[in-house]
């Protein structure tokens, strides 16, 4: 933790930095006067030119809808992902003869490059949201999965020892160490699932969509729109960001127990 | 004050019995042979103390007689071994092995939890025995903010707390300072005392094996087995400080420490 009063400091810092970076950009595009601009503004665009663009988006075209649809195909797939995530990963840990038999099959399944499934993946389930979630969940399942197998196997024998000396049963030991153990370890591949699925739905949309913010850029690539394809990106950076600013919380909140780790 | 005589504790009921116990690990560098031949008896209420060089099967021999090894491929057990409830032991492992996602008291009743006590009950036995393993106020904390000597005290009161008849303990103080390390070794010699739970208790310090034990098992080294055994015969009560006053302290120290230096020197010539 750090204290508080540095905080603002810090954010002064930040918020001066990125200041400067927009107004040296606007210059260089010639947003501020004319005659001075080292830069083509069709290829650079400008703060005041994405703004402008956001604002169409937003008030004119409703942009909404195509964030609701992606971020909703990511998280179903998310969803997905952890649900048959941990479960597979609970069967493998279990049972040695699923885990020795499949293993090879799981790593040559997750090492297939997942925009090269994505048209097999359109043709299979149609344009609709479904390949979408088809393909956020291709990704986020095998985070998961990794996760919960490796964590179950890396729980310390000593605190399974433990139970059985207390004559633990198989559920209590499930309840009062597998669970646990598991969710913690789902926390820790949250971040990159979170990232994963929602990589996964963009490029479903790519591929073939009607809507959503995969969609919308590939939309405006095609009519040479570069403004909103700088303003479709900045849309995308927040939503990433914000869900992974959101895991971090639900994380911290769940992960009080574990030390904090300095490098 | 309630000062029992030990004398006049009948021990005849055997608590543990291991006879020509031999355990070897096969792992994938090859097979190591742990134990060959053990055998020695408890009887109820007793605390029996084990010493021997490290490496020579001491958690070996705990885990087996705890039924731990039951469950490995990759042990090869023979012998005999006998404990009369099975399904009330305690273990306080070497290393403590606390569960990091739980705070300390959560730790302390899990034993409670297993059997299904009620909530206000685990509650007051744990914070009970915080208090007397000093570590009263810790109770929300987690392990990884305490240090390695809180958390053996911590593993050593999750040990009691569900009141097992008979107590396996793997160098339980062995991280303590030694201001903490005897106010503990009276605590165990009180518990024991009042409780008359059958102990066994390894540890590497020579002057710990003495002052809590009834008696002393030496073990030696590669494949460790039991290679003398000493009955202490100090006064009871006995207390960490006072006994080591004793004459008779003194002369169990020579004679174990006797032994534990000849099978030094046999590990060396084994080496040449
Ligand atoms: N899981 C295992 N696989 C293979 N060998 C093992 C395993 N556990 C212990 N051993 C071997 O068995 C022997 C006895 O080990 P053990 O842990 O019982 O010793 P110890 O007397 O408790 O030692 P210490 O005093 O250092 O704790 C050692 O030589 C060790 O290398
Ligand atoms: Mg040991």
């Amino acid at each position: 933790m750090k204290p508080s009063t540095s905080n603002w400091k810090l954010h002064v810092r930040r918020l001066a930095l990125l200041m400067m970076f927009l107004l040296l950009w606007e210059a260089l595009a010639g947003g501020i006067y004319p005659l001075f601009s080292l830069l083509d503004p069709f290829y650079s665009s400008s703060p005041s030119r994405i703004g402008r663009e956001l604002y169409i988006l937003f008030f004119q075209e409703n942009v909404l809808k195509d964030i609701f649809v992606t971020l909703g195909e990511a998280f179903a797939g998310l969803i997905l992902g952890i649900v048959s995530g941990v479960a597979l990963g609970l069967l493998f840990a279990y049972s040695e003869l699923v885990s020795s038999t499949l293993e090879p099959f799981m790593s040559a399944l997750n090492s297939i490059p997942r925009p090269a499934l994505a048209p097999l993946v359109i043709f299979w389930f149609g344009i609709g949201i479904f390949s979408k979630i088809f393909l956020a969940w291709s990704l986020a399942f095998f985070v998961i999965f990794y996760n919960t197998y490796l964590g179950i196997k890396s729980i310390d024998p000593d605190i399974l020892n433990i139970m059985r000396v207390m004559n633990a049963s198989r559920l209590q030991i499930m309840r009062i160490v597998i669970l646990p153990s598991v969710v913690s370890w789902i926390f820790a591949g949250l971040r990159l699932s979170v990232s994963y699925s929602l990589i996964g739905a963009i490029i479903g949309e790519f591929v073939g969509a009607t809507v959503g913010i995969g969609y919308q850029l590939i939309y405006a690539e095609g009519l040479l729109m570069s403004d909103r394809l700088y303003a479709l990106v900045l849309v995308v950076a927040i939503m990433g960001a914000t869900l992974v600013e959101l895991v971090k919380r639900i994380e911290s909140r769940f992960l009080r127990w574990r030390p904090e780790i300095i490098l | 004050m309630e000062i029992r005589r030990q004398e006049a504790v009948v021990m005849n009921t055997e608590c543990v019995s291991v006879e020509g116990l031999s355990v070897s690990y096969l792992s994938p560098t090859g097979r190591v042979d742990a134990l060959r031949n053990v055998s020695f008896k408890l009887y109820d209420g007793e605390l029996v103390t084990i010493v021997g060089p490290s490496g020579c099967g001491k958690t070996t021999l705990l885990n087996a007689i705890a039924g731990l090894l039951n469950f490995r491929k990759d042990v090869l057990m023979s012998g005999k071994i006998f404990v009369k409830n099975p399904k009330s032991i305690g273990y306080v492992f070497q290393r403590d092995a606390l569960l990091p996602w739980r705070t300390v008291i959560e730790n302390v009743t899990l034993g409670l939890e297993v059997r299904k006590f009620p909530e206000e009950k685990r509650k007051k036995v744990a914070l009970d025995l915080l208090k007397m393993v000093g570590l009263e106020g810790y109770e929300n904390k987690y392990p990884h903010e305490l240090s390695a000597g809180m958390r053996q005290r911590v593993a050593l009161a999750r040990a009691i707390a569900y009141d097992p008849e008979f107590i396996l303990m793997d160098e339980p103080l062995g991280l303590l300072d030694a201001q903490t390390r005897m106010a503990l070794q009276d605590e165990i010699l009180r518990i024991h005392m009042k409780t008359r739970k059958t102990i066994l208790m390894v540890t590497h310090d020579i002057a710990e094996a003495i002052i809590l034990g009834s008696r002393v098992l030496v073990m030696n080294s590669r494949p460790g087995s039991v290679k003398s055994e000493y009955v202490v015969k100090l006064p009871k009560p006995r207390s960490a400080l006072g006994s080591r006053l004793d004459p008779e302290f003194n002369r169990l120290y020579r004679l174990i420490l006797d032994d534990l230096k000849e099978d030094m020197r046999m590990g060396q010539l084994d080496l040449l």
